[in-house]
C-alpha cells in the first residue's frame, strides 16, 4: 500500500470516524445517564438530515438548514424522552431499549411514509478537491471533519466544564445519591436529550452532506456507534469518542486488507473480541454483575 | 469444620470497605456478626460467599483456601447464605424455589431429560418430598402454590432460608434473618436455626436485632468502619467499651 | 380463497416457530437476542443449498436445525455472560456480519442474486394439495416446536432457566451456574429458529440476504411481547396476530387503492414501531403473559 494510498484511507477513516464518535457520543450520553443504548439515535441523524435537506431547500441556505437540523431534532430527542423514555424509569433496561427499536421504526417509516425512498442531497458547492502530501481531500470533508470535531469539543465541554454537565455527570454516577443531593433531575434530563438531538442532528446532516440522505442512512451508523459506546466502556463519553474515531480509521485502514463489504464487519469482529476479553469495554468501568 | 478469612482487604473507589479482617468460625460454635451500618458486614459476607471478590486476603473452608472459586462452586462445596433483602424467584411458586436448591437433579440437564426421564422422575419425588417437609418446617405450606414474588416480606425471608437449606449447607450465611420480621416469627426462625445447629451446621449471623442474637449466639464478631474491633461471647462483647463507642458513635 | 387461507396459515405456523424459538430465550430465560434473523438466514441457506445438491427434504430440515443451533454455540459461549445491553448489541451484530458474509460469498450463496428453484415438497401433488400437504408440514413443526417447549418448561431444567431469568445471583447462591444453561437455551432457540427458516426456504422456493432484515427479528419480537413472554401460549398468540396484521395490512390496500405499495410498506413498520412503544409502556407482559421486566 503506498503512501499516498494510506493517506486517503487514513482521510477518510477520520472522517467517517468523527460521525460515528458523534453517533457514538449520542448513544454513550443516553447510555452513562439514561441507562440504555438508544437504538433510535440512529433515525435521529436521518430525521435530521432530511429536516435539513428541507430546510435548505425551503431557505437556501446551507447554514440555515443545518441550523434548522439541530434545533428541530433536539426537539425529537426532548419529545422522544418526554413522551416515550421518560416513563420507563425504575424497570430494566430492556424495555426502553425495545421501544426504542419501536422508536427508530416509527420516525424512519414516517419519513418514508411522506417522502419514499428516493435519495436526496443537500447542495454543496462544487470544489476542486485539495492534494495534500499525496492525498485528495474534498474542501467539503475539512468542513465535515472541522465541523464535526468542534461539535464533540463543544458537547465534552458541556458535560465536564459546565455546572449542568456535572450534575449530568453525578445523576450517571450514582442517580438515587443525586436525587437525595436536591439534584433536579427534570432539567438534567431535558438538557441531557437536547444535547443527544443536538449531537445526532450534527451527525445526521455531516453523514448527509458526506453522502446521500436516504432512510437508512441511520440505521446504517448504528451499529458502529453502539461499538464505539460500548467499546469507549458505559458511562464514558469521551471513551466513546475516541473508540469511535479508531473505528473509522480502523474500518478504512483495514480496507486493502478485507475488501469494502466487509469494512463494517470489522468494527463488530472487534467489538465482540473485546467483550469477550474484557466484558466492561476497553475503557470502561467494570459494573457489577445484574 | 470451619470457615474463616484472613487478612481480607476489599476496597471501593477509594474507600476500604473491609479492612485486614481474620477470623475463623467453628462450626459448633453459632457465630454473630454485629456493627454498625456501613461497617463492612454485608461486602465481608459477599467476599466469603465469592459474590465480590476480595482485593487481598484469602478465605478458607475446612482447611482448604477458597478464594479463587466462584461463587456457585462454593455453595457446591457447601457455604451457603441469604441476603439482606430476599432474592427469591419471584415468577415461580413457592415450592419451586425450594426445588431449584436441591442438589444433583439430572433433570437439569436437557441430555438427561431426553435419555434417562426415569431417573429425573425418580430424583423429582424425592426432591419434592424433601420440599414439602422444609414447607412443613417453616411453616410455608399453606402458601406452597403461590408466586414467590406474592410473599410478604418475613414469608420471603423464610423461604429465602428454606432455599438454602434445600442445598444441604454445611455452613450458613444468614444476612439479616429478622429484619422487617414480626416478633413471634422471630422466635420461630430462632428455633429452627438452633435445631438446625445442634444438628452440625455451622452459622455465621448478621443481625441488628441484639438481644436475639445474643441469646442464639455462642460467640459475637463486631466490626466497625472495615476492621473488626471484638470478639468474645455475647456478654464481653457488649460489655466491651470500644463496641459501645463504635455503636454509640455510629448507631445501629 | 382456500389457496389464500392456506399461504397465511403457513406463513402463520412459520412465524409461531420463530416465536417459540425467541420465547424460549428471552421469555423464559431472559435471553436478549436481537439476531433471532440471523439463524433463520443460516437455516434457510444451509436447507437450500442441500436440496439443490439432492440431499433428502428430512436431512435438510435436519441439518438447518443442527447447524443453526452450532452456530449459536460459539457466540453463546462468547457473549451470554454480557449484560444484558451488549448481549442485544452483540446478537444484532452479528446479524449484520452474517448477512454481510451472504452477500459477499457469492461462490456459496450466490450473493445478492439468490437462490432460486429451491424444491419444495410435496410438489408433485398439484398446487392445492400440494399447498395443503405443506400447511400440514409446517404446522406438525410447529407443534412439535410447542411440545418441545412445554417439556423443557415443564422440567427442572425449565424450572432452572426460569430461576436464572429471575435472578442469576441467586441460583449461583444454591450452587448452579447460570452460563451453562443459558447456552443450552440459546442453541435450542437457534435449532427451532433454523427449522423455520428451512420450511421459509421450501415454501417460497427463492432466498436472497434482502430477505433477512434486522426488521424480521423484530417482527418476531412484537409477536413474542405482544403475545407474552414467558408463556407457551403467549408465542403462538402473538405469532397469529402478527400475521393476522401482516395479512392485514394487505387488505387494507383494497380499502384505501390511493395509498401506495411503499406508503402502505411504511404504514406497516409504523404500527410496528408504535406496538413496540406502547406495549412495553402499558402492557409489558403482553396480552396473555405474566412476566413483565
Amino acid at each position: 500500500m503506498s503512501a499516498a494510498v494510506g493517506l486517503n484511507l487514513a482521510v477518510a477513516g477520520l472522517i467517517q470516524g468523527l460521525l460515528i464518535a458523534l453517533a457514538g457520543l449520542a448513544v454513550s450520553l443516553c447510555f452513562a445517564v439514561a441507562r440504555f443504548p438508544n437504538a433510535a439515535t440512529g433515525d435521529f441523524m436521518t430525521f435530521a438530515a432530511y429536516a435539513g435537506v428541507a430546510a435548505q431547500a425551503w431557505t437556501g441556505s446551507l447554514l440555515a438548514g443545518a441550523a434548522s437540523a439541530v434545533l428541530l431534532t433536539a426537539g425529537l430527542a426532548v419529545a422522544s424522552y418526554v413522551l416515550v423514555f421518560r416513563n420507563f424509569r425504575g424497570r430494566s433496561l430492556v424495555a426502553p431499549l425495545i421501544a426504542s427499536i419501536g422508536l427508530a421504526f416509527l420516525l424512519r417509516s414516517v419519513l418514508t411514509f411522506f417522502v419514499g425512498f428516493d435519495q436526496h442531497s443537500f447542495h454543496v458547492p462544487i470544489a476542486r478537491a485539495i492534494v495534500f502530501a499525496g492525498a485528495r481531500v474534498r474542501p467539503i470533508d475539512l468542513w465535515l471533519a472541522g465541523t464535526s470535531a468542534v461539535t464533540l469539543l463543544a458537547v465534552l465541554a458541556v458535560l465536564f466544564l459546565t455546572p449542568i454537565g456535572r450534575r449530568m455527570r453525578a445523576v450517571a454516577d450514582n442517580p438515587e445519591l443525586a436525587r437525595a443531593s436536591g439534584i433536579r433531575a427534570r432539567t438534567v434530563m431535558l438538557t441531557l436529550w437536547t444535547l443527544i438531538g443536538a449531537c445526532s442532528a450534527v451527525g445526521g446532516v455531516m453523514l448527509g452532506l458526506q453522502t446521500v440522505v436516504v432512510p437508512e442512512m441511520g440505521w446504517n451508523l448504528l451499529l458502529p456507534a453502539f461499538a464505539a459506546a460500548v467499546l469507549g466502556g458505559v458511562g464514558n463519553p469521551t471513551g466513546a469518542v475516541l473508540a469511535g474515531i479508531a473505528l473509522g480509521l480502523v474500518q478504512a485502514l483495514s480496507t486493502p486488507l478485507v475488501g469494502f463489504t466487509y469494512q463494517t464487519a470489522i468494527s463488530f469482529i472487534l467489538l465482540i473480541a473485546t467483550l469477550v476479553l474484557r466484558p466492561q469495554g476497553l475503557l470502561g468501568r467494570a459494573e457489577p454483575v445484574r | 469444620m470451619s470457615l474463616g478469612v484472613h487478612g481480607v482487604n476489599k476496597s471501593f473507589g477509594g474507600l476500604r470497605v473491609v479492612d485486614d479482617v481474620s477470623f475463623q468460625v467453628q462450626a459448633a460454635e453459632l457465630t454473630g456478626l454485629i456493627g454498625p451500618n456501613g461497617a463492612g458486614k454485608s461486602t465481608l459476607f459477599a467476599v466469603i460467599s465469592g459474590f465480590q471478590p476480595a482485593d487481598a486476603g484469602c478465605v478458607r473452608f475446612d482447611g482448604h483456601e477458597i478464594q479463587r472459586l466462584s461463587a456457585a462452586a462454593r455453595a457446591r462445596l457447601g457455604i451457603a447464605r441469604t441476603f439482606q433483602v430476599p432474592r427469591p424467584f419471584a415468577h415461580l411458586t413457592v415450592r419451586e424455589n425450594l426445588l431449584t436448591g436441591a442438589r444433583d437433579q439430572p433433570g437439569e440437564h436437557v441430555f438427561n431429560l431426553l435419555c434417562r426421564p426415569g431417573v429425573v422422575r425418580q430424583r423429582e419425588r424425592q426432591i419434592v418430598a424433601r420440599a414439602d417437609a422444609m414447607l412443613e418446617f417453616l411453616g410455608l405450606t399453606r402458601v406452597a402454590g403461590e408466586r414467590a414474588g406474592a410473599l410478604s416480606g418475613g414469608q420471603q425471608k423464610l423461604l429465602e432460608l428454606g432455599r438454602a437449606l434445600m442445598t444441604e449447607p454445611r455452613f450458613i450465611l444468614l444476612d439479616e434473618p429478622y429484619a422487617g420480621v414480626n416478633p413471634v416469627l422471630i422466635e420461630e426462625i430462632e428455633r429452627r436455626i438452633r435445631t438446625l445447629s445442634e444438628q452440625g451446621t455451622g452459622f455465621l449471623i448478621v443481625e441488628h436485632n441484639l438481644p436475639a442474637l445474643a441469646r442464639l449466639a455462642a460467640r459475637l464478631l463486631v466490626m466497625d468502619r472495615g476492621r473488626l474491633i471484638a470478639s468474645g461471647t455475647p456478654a464481653q462483647v457488649l460489655a466491651d467499651r470500644a463496641v459501645q463507642e463504635a455503636y454509640i458513635g455510629g448507631g445501629p | 380463497m382456500q389457496g389464500y387461507l392456506t399461504a397465511v396459515g403457513t406463513v402463520g405456523g412459520i412465524y409461531a416457530l420463530l416465536a417459540l424459538g425467541l420465547n424460549l430465550q428471552y421469555g423464559f430465560t431472559g435471553l436478549i437476542n436481537f439476531g433471532v434473523v440471523a439463524f433463520y438466514a443460516v437455516g434457510a441457506y444451509t436447507s437450500a443449498l442441500l436440496a439443490l445438491r439432492g440431499v433428502p427434504f428430512v436431512l435438510d430440515f435436519a441439518a438447518a436445525a443442527v447447524l443453526a443451533a452450532l452456530f449459536a454455540w460459539p457466540l453463546g459461549v462468547m457473549c451470554l455472560r454480557l449484560r444484558d445491553d451488549y448481549l442485544a448489541i452483540v446478537t444484532l451484530a452479528f446479524a449484520e456480519i452474517l448477512r454481510t458474509v451472504i452477500v459477499s460469498e457469492e461462490w456459496l450463496t450466490n450473493g445478492t442474486r439468490g437462490i432460486p428453484g429451491i424444491p419444495r415438497p410435496f410438489s408433485g401433488l398439484g398446487a392445492a394439495a400440494g399447498g395443503f400437504a405443506y400447511l400440514a408440514l409446517v404446522l406438525a413443526a410447529m407443534l412439535a416446536g410447542v411440545s418441545l417447549t412445554v417439556r423443557l418448561v415443564g422440567s427442572p431444567f425449565g424450572r432452572l432457566i426460569q430461576a436464572i431469568r429471575d435472578d442469576e445471583d441467586a441460583v449461583r447462591s444454591v450452587g448452579k451456574s447460570p452460563a451453562r444453561c443459558k447456552l443450552v437455551v440459546f442453541m435450542i432457540g437457534a435449532g427451532l429458529t433454523g427449522l423455520a427458516g428451512a420450511l421459509y426456504a421450501h415454501y417460497l422456493t427463492y432466498i436472497s440476504p434482502d430477505q433477512f432484515v434486522p426488521l424480521l427479528t423484530f417482527y418476531v419480537w412484537i409477536a413474542v411481547i405482544m403475545g407474552g413472554a414467558g408463556r407457551v401460549g403467549g408465542a403462538i398468540a402473538g405469532a397469529a396476530l402478527l400475521t393476522l396484521f401482516l395479512e392485514g395490512s394487505r387488505f387494507l390496500r383494497d380499502v384505501l387503492p390511493f395509498v401506495s405499495e411503499v406508503q402502505m410498506a411504511s404504514l406497516r413498520l409504523a404500527a410496528i414501531g408504535l406496538m413496540l412503544i406502547l406495549f412495553t409502556l402499558y402492557r409489558p407482559q403482553g396480552l396473555l403473559g405474566r412476566v413483565a421486566r
